[in-house]
């Protein structure tokens, strides 16, 4: 039988150790620095945030009046310091800079937007801000590309008119659990997803 | 290039032209590649750090820095440094020569694999066998 062997074939001048596989981990490279730009932003902040939202409504919804204000508060300057202190990571997305301006001036028009609406008590206006606050994180994540950002805000503003319906006392506090912990579970289901791929 | 004898395979003359281009030097070192492959993934602005680096491609310290010297002396890979307090951090990001020289690596990469699946399935014509 002829060999079909030709030791001096355009392939074999080639000295590329199995290129599939070497595609195949370049495919994973790229998609693990991908991912550990996301998590800076979405992955640990995610958790803080939920459980400041939780502390936060839930105390609200259940000590009307200055005392709830002041945990949702304190839960809400905590939140902000220790994310803004974590905020440097290894990854840079490029777009901090812009991103981070967006939320300041998502902030600072808040409460002008209160205003403007009127809600009629603590718990619409506390409804409305939350509604306003994921979808600025639903635009965050169309600003990040980020498709699973954007289905937990446009998630988390539909918890809000949800609960901003249900004329209930208990729809702050019910509020405050269902997006808690929906935030709290993305945030620590992103970070472990990023560990588990990582390989060290 | 030495006149090559024929092979009887079906190679595509595009890719046999890929073929023939020599691969990018600096990029056939596997670690330079896949450095650039962790820095490619970020969007154009994106950067990451010396320990970002080695994190993701799990590879040591001497090892990376190595390798990443170089990259920064071809122009592959640009390098900025931020200062936070005392702090200072050196970040590094795939130029868009290095993104360029990335792609080609890759797309050589896939003709290769292209090329190697196609000559592995049942060509239409048989080469007679001899007799023995």
């Amino acid at each position: 039988m002829a060999s079909d062997r030709h030791p001096q074939s355009a392939t074999d001048a080639v000295a590329v150790p199995n290129p599939a596989a070497t595609l195949a981990d370049l495919e994973a490279i790229a998609d693990r620095s991908r991912r550990s730009g996301l998590v800076r932003a979405t992955g640990w902040p995610m958790v803080v945030w939920g459980i400041a939202w939780l502390v936060g409504y839930v105390a609200l919804g259940l000590l009307p009046g200055p005392p709830g204000l002041a945990i949702a508060l304190t839960a809400s300057v905590a939140a902000t310091t220790v994310t803004w202190r974590g905020r440097a990571g290894t990854t840079r997305t490029g777009w901090e800079p812009q991103l981070r301006a967006a939320w300041v001036v998502l902030m600072l028009a808040s409460p002008l937007l209160v205003v403007v609406a009127q809600p009629g008590s603590v718990a619409e206006i506390a409804l409305l801000l939350g509604g306003l606050w994921a979808l600025g994180l639903a635009l965050y994540g169309v600003a990040s590309r980020d498709r699973s950002l954007v289905a937990l805000g446009l998630a988390l503003l539909s918890a809000a008119t949800v609960f901003s319906l249900w004329q209930h006392d208990a729809a702050l506090a019910g509020f405050g659990v269902v997006s808690g912990t929906t935030m709290v579970a993305f945030g620590t289901a992103r970070t472990a997803r990023v560990r588990r791929r990582s390989p060290s | 290039m030495s006149d090559l004898p024929p092979t009887g395979a079906t190679i595509p003359d595009d890719v046999a032209a890929l073929l023939r281009t020599p691969f990018d030097p600096v990029l056939s070192d596997p670690v330079r590649l896949r450095i650039q492959a962790a820095l490619g993934g970020l969007p154009r602005a994106g950067s990451m750090t010396f320990t970002g680096l080695g994190k993701t491609l799990g590879i040591s310290d001497g090892n990376l820095g190595a390798h990443l010297a170089v990259l920064v002396e071809i122009g592959y890979v640009a390098t900025r440094v931020s200062w936070r307090g005392k702090r200072r951090t050196t970040w590094y990001q795939a130029t868009d020569a290095g993104r360029a020289a990335f792609a080609t690596q890759v797309e050589a990469l896939r003709s290769v694999t292209s090329a190697s699946t196609d000559r592995m399935s049942p060509r239409p014509h048989q080469h007679p066998t001899s007799p023995g």
